[in-house]
């Protein structure tokens, strides 16, 4: 899976959002390392989509601007747990083979 | 709608690297988007509009790879096939006398890319599912 996918359906899992509420929460996740361009994020939002993984949910138009709130759905947050897993396990062992004396476990 | 300001029109601009129903279906939320995002309130984010560029342009490939030809193109297609091979061919062989007799002409070179050209083209229209033609 895709850091982008990865961070947008992880921005997703805590609740609803809308196009800039995603890239500020992406940016928060990532700590400021991954700041989404618009271009980016649509393309990224329809792979999404198209995969079963998000829907559009709801509209709603702030100061004359319109805001569509994404969601994910089922397959959406048992993807994003088996990747978190998946990152975790890859994580452990590199890790653990970074302490010294363990090269080799 | 309320009236454009000189960001929102540039962005709307820049929108149109998507084909139409891309954007009939997503404009006004990445309009939403960019406004928000512009760095100074008056331009766009350095980079954000390149970016814009390279996914328009990438849903437009998508899109053309996708269509569905018309009855007209497919027709058209049957009979040009087997002519745009036999043209590559004919440059391919013309290529080859004109190169023997006269090695070293520059201008040879633009044959090459003439039959590329015709080869790509054949086979970008080549009738779909039916071997006989070609």
């Amino acid at each position: 899976m895709h850091e982008v996918s990865f961070l947008i359906l992880t921005a997703l899992a805590g609740g609803d959002q809308h196009g800039y509420g995603i890239i500020s929460d992406v940016e928060q996740i990532s700590t400021g390392r991954v700041r989404l361009k618009a271009g980016t994020l649509y393309a990224a939002l329809d792979r999404l989509a198209d995969e079963g993984l998000i829907h559009p949910d709801r509209e709603e138009v702030v100061e004359g601007r319109l805001r569509r709130y994404y969601s994910i759905t089922g397959d959406g947050r048992e993807r994003l747990g088996q990747e978190a897993e998946r990152l975790r396990a890859n994580a452990r062992v590199a890790l653990r083979r970074l302490r010294p004396g363990e090269a080799m476990s | 709608m309320t009236d454009q300001s000189p960001l929102e029109r540039r962005c709307r601009r820049w929108l149109h690297f998507y084909p139409a129903s891309y954007r009939a279906e997503h404009e006004e939320e990445m309009i939403t988007v960019l406004i928000h995002g512009a760095s100074d309130g008056n331009r766009p984010k350095t980079g954000e509009l390149a970016d814009l560029a390279r996914h328009g342009l990438r849903v437009r490939l998508r899109q053309l790879a996708d269509r569905v030809p018309s009855r007209w193109e497919r027709d058209h297609a049957k009979v040009m096939f087997p002519i745009r091979i036999g043209i590559a061919l004919w440059l391919c062989l013309i290529s080859g006398l004109l190169i023997g007799y006269h090695r070293g002409e520059l201008w040879l070179v633009l044959l090459l890319p003439a039959i590329a050209a015709h080869v790509y083209i054949a086979y970008r229209i080549r009738p779909p599912g039916d071997r006989r033609v070609a």
